[in-house]
């Protein structure tokens, strides 16, 4: 679909998705990941990898090396590049095999890396060690270890892909925001294929330091499985967790050549910014809904034909009341008859992964006929309103649906996918 | 439809205007650097640093709450007006390499010694990578879109590429894009240092801010600057020219112009793994009758701003028609040349 009112004199190219490469702490893999949505699993516990005693928030969504082991031939422990960097070459490694691509395929491919805090925990060890060894510290790959960039750096050398290359670090918003870009580099004919998709891993004292100290963390430590509870009356921050998600993103015509399986087709793509403070939402939510009709319009869908709404759903007082408003000010009377969900309720909150993570989730549910569940729904917040899916996926034809996405610093980018 | 350059910002320790600027490069030796180890406790490698002493324009209480990565281009938008522009409309697109360093490094120091209730309550914000456009938007009340690229020494070009797309694709009618940087920090210097990021012989290390405003319009007027086209190209590690080729064929077929048309070529310079020698020898062959000019040797290396800076002065040199070659004793061929061309290409490549 052509951008709205375009003056675009090239042509417009379809975009589709046929690969999905999720690492999460509800399963490793599209299928693992897919059925820990269907088993409504939670994949928060209390920390284990390092002494959280101190910190308000003592859980998180934390992945096991052992279980990486079977995806990946790389040493996480090994701390030569940031943790979020082996999950990215895991979560893309899984995305091209579910795609199907082999030699110039992949590497002709470009790339989109997502993050919000990046090698934050790799600084921090260079830190420590470095203010011990002033005089002879030496450290070669400080730079690409700690860089924002680094990740895109470690991925290129892994993959040697050749097309666009870039990162991307808005917030929370990163993963949708890869795929957008991602989008766009297709629909101008800048690329035949594209990976995009987020990776973080947030489960080190710095970043959990960072969000404890304003609160804005579950501290639900009791009930780990039960902190991460958005649109309930009872939420209370949300979780950090770790992982990645990565989609690679196909020009129709170039699928449908290699015999592809596509999953769904992205139609549109819009960003906006709150302009208003660094970590609260904007209480109106007109910027947010400016985003999704500005998507909408891009994909030049009506918003009646919506079935399905992946929520940012962050499981924070504020945020999910307001995003309530959001959804009913943008759809009217019709936001009663949507679905709408938040696969946060499940992993956690991964960050700079969280909007590919949900446009995974969203892919999957809407080529099985399912909508995702929002679990740890118990007690109903007069606020938030809507159909929710609590607890258990539903079934639910969903033709069209809508990713929304919001970020720290209060930016808002939203996806719209539909049905092939 | 065109997009040009209409108001460019700069923030750098030489001076917030180009002329200041160019004043300094008659004379680079009274350019007053400093040895890091006068500047950052403890730092013991060789390297020669210049930093911005001018005070910021925000509020003591405004700085407490962010990096100095972000307040640099909180201070260079300042200098950009946006009275006339509906602010829905504006995109922001910038880039950074190595982000809230310092505030990071305070943080972890207040985090080990003290523990975690006792880190402040802004390091979260300072952390995001993105906390320079977010607070660029909140700063100025623009909603557009807000995004952040970090591509180490490219980030300010990436950010500009995908601001000059968006524009292309009519998303967007006008952007601010660029650059800041705050390097000079015990990390950062050590990271720089220690991948050969800069060349300690030839090279100060320095901060600041780099932003260009972008327009979309139907026809740009005379002395105007106009992106005439953009390239990218990507090595996968098969060495810098692979990457050069590529995007110097991308930029001219969109550009619709020649090689033999460039006066002036702004090389990166980056002295990561001998790139900067790569790059020199392509430039030679590819335009052999530019000037081939690095400005970072003179001006600083502020890593992903160096090149909004680079884009910055050839913007004003050409919009002023002057010759920049007068300003430049070093690392310059040829004999001195007043620029004519009223289109301008950019570059972007990566190893």
């Amino acid at each position: 679909m052509a951008p709205a009112n375009s003056r675009w004199s090239g042509s417009v190219r379809r975009v589709v998705i046929t690969g999905l490469g999720a690492v999460t702490t509800i399963g490793i893999g599209k299928n693992a990941f897919w059925k820990g949505i269907l088993e409504s699993k939670s994949g928060i516990n209390r920390i284990t990898r390092f002494d959280a005693s101190k910190f308000r928030c003592q859980i998180a969504g934390e992945i096991k090396d052992e279980d990486l082991v079977a995806f990946s031939d790389l040493d996480f422990a090994s701390q030569i590049y940031d943790r979020s960097t082996g999950l990215a070459i895991t979560g893309i490694r899984l995305a091209i095999e579910d795609a199907g691509l082999v030699g110039a395929e992949v590497t002709e491919s470009g790339c989109y890396v997502g993050i919000a805090l990046g090698g934050a925990h790799y600084a921090e060890v260079r830190y420590h060690e470095m203010e011990k060894n002033l005089e002879s510290y030496n450290d070669p790959g400080l730079f690409f270890g700690n860089a924002p960039s680094g990740c895109s750096f470690y991925v290129n050398k892994e993959f040697g892909f050749q097309g666009p290359s870039h990162t991307l670090s808005t917030g929370c918003a990163a993963g949708t925001d890869c795929v957008g870009f991602a989008f766009r580099k297709i629909q101008m004919g800048k690329s035949n294929r594209m990976i995009a998709g987020g990776t973080e891993a947030p489960v080190n004292p710095i970043s959990l330091a960072a969000f404890d100290v304003i609160r804005a963390l579950s501290s639900s430590n009791g009930e780990p499985q039960k902190a991460c509870r958005p649109f309930d009356k009872n939420r209370d921050g949300f979780v950090a967790s770790e992982g990645s998600a990565f989609i690679v993103l196909e020009d129709y015509e170039t699928a449908r050549k290699r015999h592809a399986h596509i999953y769904v087709e992205i139609l549109g793509f819009a960003s906006t910014a709150n302009s208003f403070h660094m970590t609260k939402p904007l209480p109106s939510g007109n910027q947010n809904a400016r985003a999704i009709t500005l998507a909408l319009k891009d994909a030049g869908i009506p918003l009646e034909k919506i079935d399905y709404v992946s929520a940012h759903g962050s499981s924070t007082p504020l945020n999910d009341k307001i995003e309530t408003s959001v959804i009913k000010r943008v759809f009217g009377d019709h936001a009663r008859k949507m679905k709408i969900s938040s696969t946060k309720s499940q992993v956690g909150h991964m960050l700079g992964a969280a909007g590919s993570i949900e446009l995974i989730s969203t892919c999957l549910g809407m080529c099985e006929s399912v909508a995702p569940p929002t679990i740890n729904l118990e007690t109903s917040d007069s606020e938030c309103d809507l159909d929710y899916v609590p607890n258990w996926p539903q079934e639910w034809c969903i033709d069209y649906a809508v990713s929304n996405a919001c970020g720290f610093g209060g930016l808002n980018s939203v996806i719209v996918l539909g049905k092939i | 439809m065109k997009i040009i350059i209409s108001q460019s910002a700069i923030n750098h320790s030489l001076g917030t205007s180009v002329f200041e600027i160019l004043e300094w490069l008659k004379q680079p030796e009274k350019i007053p650097l400093k040895q890091a180890s006068e500047v950052v406790e403890n730092f013991r490698t060789d390297v020669k640093v210049l930093k911005i002493s001018r005070q910021t324009s925000l509020s003591r209480q405004e700085v407490k709450k962010m990096d100095d990565f972000t307040i640099f281009a909180i201070d260079a938008v300042k200098s950009i007006d946006l009275a006339s522009y509906d602010k829905e409309n504006i995109g922001i697109y910038v880039g950074t390499s190595l982000g809230g360093i310092k505030f990071g490094e305070r943080e972890l120091d207040k985090l080990y010694k003290k523990g975690p209730r006792k880190v402040s309550p802004y390091f979260s914000i300072s952390m995001f990578y993105a906390s320079n456009a977010a607070q660029i938007s909140i700063f100025n009340d623009i909603a557009g879109s807000t995004y952040l690229f970090s591509e180490d020494i490219l980030s300010g070009i990436s950010a500009l590429q995908h601001a000059y797309y968006d524009m292309k694709m009519d998303l967007r009618e006008v952007a601010i894009c660029g650059a800041s940087e705050m390097p000079i920090t015990r990390m950062g210097l050590t990271a720089i240092t220690d991948a050969g990021m800069v060349d300690r012989e030839n090279e100060f290390l320095t901060e600041g801010a780099g932003m260009l405003m972008l327009n979309h319009v139907k026809k740009s007027l005379p002395g105007q600057v106009e992106i005439a086209g953009i390239g990218e190209g990507y090595d996968a590690n098969q060495g810098v020219a692979i990457s050069l080729h590529k995007a110097f064929d991308e930029c001219f077929s969109e550009s619709a112009m020649n090689h033999n048309d460039v006066d002036m070529v702004f090389t990166c310079g980056n002295s990561f793994e001998n790139q900067a020698d790569e790059e020199l020898e392509f430039f030679e062959k590819a335009t052999p009758t530019a000037r081939i000019v690095n400005l970072k040797s003179l001006m600083g290396n502020a890593l992903s701003v160096s090149p909004i800076f680079n884009l910055i002065i050839a913007d004003y040199i050409m919009r002023k028609g002057k010759s920049l070659l007068r300003y430049l004793k070093k690392m310059v061929r040829g004999s001195p040349c007043t620029l004519e061309v009223n289109a301008i290409c950019s570059r972007a490549c990566r190893r």
